[in-house]
């Protein structure tokens, strides 16, 4: 039963990865087209234009454009999925939460490329490359069951309200500038400091930094409360999701 | 004969929206009004079945009776909204032609997809992989993408893959409406043999030739309700007599 289950999410990932890519001429270049592009972007405006006082300004930004692509790819693919798997979904009875999981699982592909253009790009340039880097596994499995719970929420939202897909775009753009990923903590007011750590990202990104580039080790009392919020909010969204999905073959 | 499939008085309301509320805003103006904004329709009323292992049954009647959602039903697509279902073997349905197929693969990666998703190990398809194509006659069209294909190939691979599975319970849904002669004499053929090694086939046909010929029971469902159950040969006559 188990080999069948992750014969399926092999699959439909298998085939989502295929179908993103067949048709373009450059193909899995686009993999890392998004946050690399987004990166040059960003970097040009704010080393000519506004300048931060980050050390490792441009690995500082680069590694948190990469982290929160993660997210924002996982969450938007699981809608996009709930559309594109519909007829799946009408026609044959499986685990509907698969399709959740491959869009996740799909993301995580992305990242791991990602990261590891980061790591030859790094080396080449002379970019910060200690051991703490290879801790990044803490925020990368802490962004992951986040994420994951999130979509389950959002899956299960599509399905009732198909504008979730163009909210939600809205959403992530405006939460890419309300997150420290450009600019650095140290420019929020310290009256809103408290605040902006009420989002899971902020303290992610920032532990991602301080391991990577900074080679310290966060307060594990923050790396404890992120797990707890990210396994809360995946336990409560697999939870309805579960609940919902025996319907969606007749509201699709 | 141990029941393999059992309905206990089940029946399906579907909620249709009066108009169809997609977004938020319709959501919030129906609220705001009171409306209810859906009708109630009972799709299925209180139907007790039980088939046996090894039986071939046919569901007849005629379109908006309520044969597809009862199919849907035991296929475990569709949840009762009251009664029970108990399905005790692994089955494989197939439900009409689209087959939540993917265009942009090829014949290969569909099969893969669509057996994977039936439930089937990657190595229980690539031992059955060229059985698959070959029985549906597409060995050109193995690496073609599905966009090429004609509905009546789309349906021959579907149709093949399913047969192919090993599965002891198959639903299926009007597969004689495509394809032609041949290919259904070659799926009465596969069938036939199928019947041989004591698999339940549950089917939903319009075509009382086949039916006749074929099953060795038929299920008269009219507006949700089983009308006649028994031997084809009486409840046909009626039926056809009727419309």
């Amino acid at each position: 039963m188990a080999s069948s289950y992750f014969n399926m999410l092999r699959e439909i990932t298998l085939a989502d990865f295929k179908l993103r890519y067949y048709d373009s001429v450059l193909g899995i270049v686009w993999v890392f087209a998004k946050p690399f592009l987004m990166f040059a972007v960003l970097f040009t405006v704010f080393s000519f234009l506004k300048r931060f006082e980050v050390a490792n300004y441009a690995w500082f930004l680069l590694l948190g454009i990469i982290i929160w692509n993660f997210f924002s790819d996982a969450t938007s693919k699981s809608i996009l999925n709930m559309r594109s798997k519909s007829e799946f979904i009408k026609k044959i009875a499986f685990p509907r939460e698969i399709i959740v999981y491959s869009a996740c699982l799909n993301s995580l592909i992305t990242f791991a490329l990602n990261i590891l253009a980061y790591v030859v790009l790094a080396l080449l340039f002379g970019g910060p490359l200690n051991i703490g880097f290879l801790l990044l596994i803490i925020p990368a499995t802490q962004i992951l069951i986040f994420a994951t719970g999130i979509s389950f929420f959002l899956s299960v939202l599509f399905v009732k309200a198909r504008d979730i897909a163009h909210i939600w775009e809205v959403f992530l753009r405006a939460f890419f500038w309300l997150t420290p990923i450009v600019y650095p903590l140290a420019v929020i007011p310290e009256k809103y400091r408290t605040l902006i750590f009420l989002n899971p990202l902020v303290s992610i990104i920032n532990t991602a930094r301080e391991l990577a580039l900074y080679n310290t080790i966060p307060p594990l009392f923050d790396i404890t409360l992120v797990f707890g919020v990210s396994i809360v909010v995946f336990v409560l969204g697999i939870a309805l999701f579960n609940r919902q999905s025996k319907y969606f073959a007749e509201e699709l | 004969m141990p029941a393999v499939v059992q309905v206990n008085n089940v029946s399906k309301v579907f909620k249709l929206p009066l108009e169809r509320k997609q977004f938020f805003m319709q959501h919030i103006t129906a609220l705001l009004h009171g409306q209810l904004g859906y009708r109630k329709l009972e799709a299925v009323k209180n139907v007790g079945l039980e088939f046996s292992e090894g039986e071939t049954i046919a569901l007849i009647g005629a379109n908006g009776s309520g044969k597809t959602t009862l199919l849907k039903l035991i296929a475990g697509i569709l949840v009762p909204t009251t009664g029970s279902i108990s399905v005790i073997e692994k089955s494989a349905s197939l439900f009409g032609l689209g087959v939540g197929i993917q265009e942009e693969l090829t014949a290969r990666e569909n099969v893969f997809l669509y057996s994977a998703l039936l439930g089937f190990s990657r190595k229980q398809v690539k031992e059955q992989f060229s059985k698959i194509i070959e029985f549906a006659e597409l060995e050109e069209f193995v690496d073609v993408k599905l966009k090429q294909f004609s509905s009546g190939m789309r349906m021959r691979l579907a149709f093949s893959t399913a047969i192919h599975s090993d599965a002891e319970l198959f639903l299926i849904d009007e597969v004689f409406s495509v394809g032609d002669e041949h290919f259904q004499k070659k799926c009465l053929d596969v069938f036939k043999e199928l019947q041989k090694e004591g698999k339940t086939i549950v089917l939903v046909s319009h075509n009382m030739e086949h039916v006749k010929k074929f099953c060795g029971r038929a299920v008269w469902i009219e507006e949700g309700i089983i009308k006649r159950d028994g031997k084809p040969a009486g409840i046909i006559k009626d039926y056809v007599k009727q419309s």
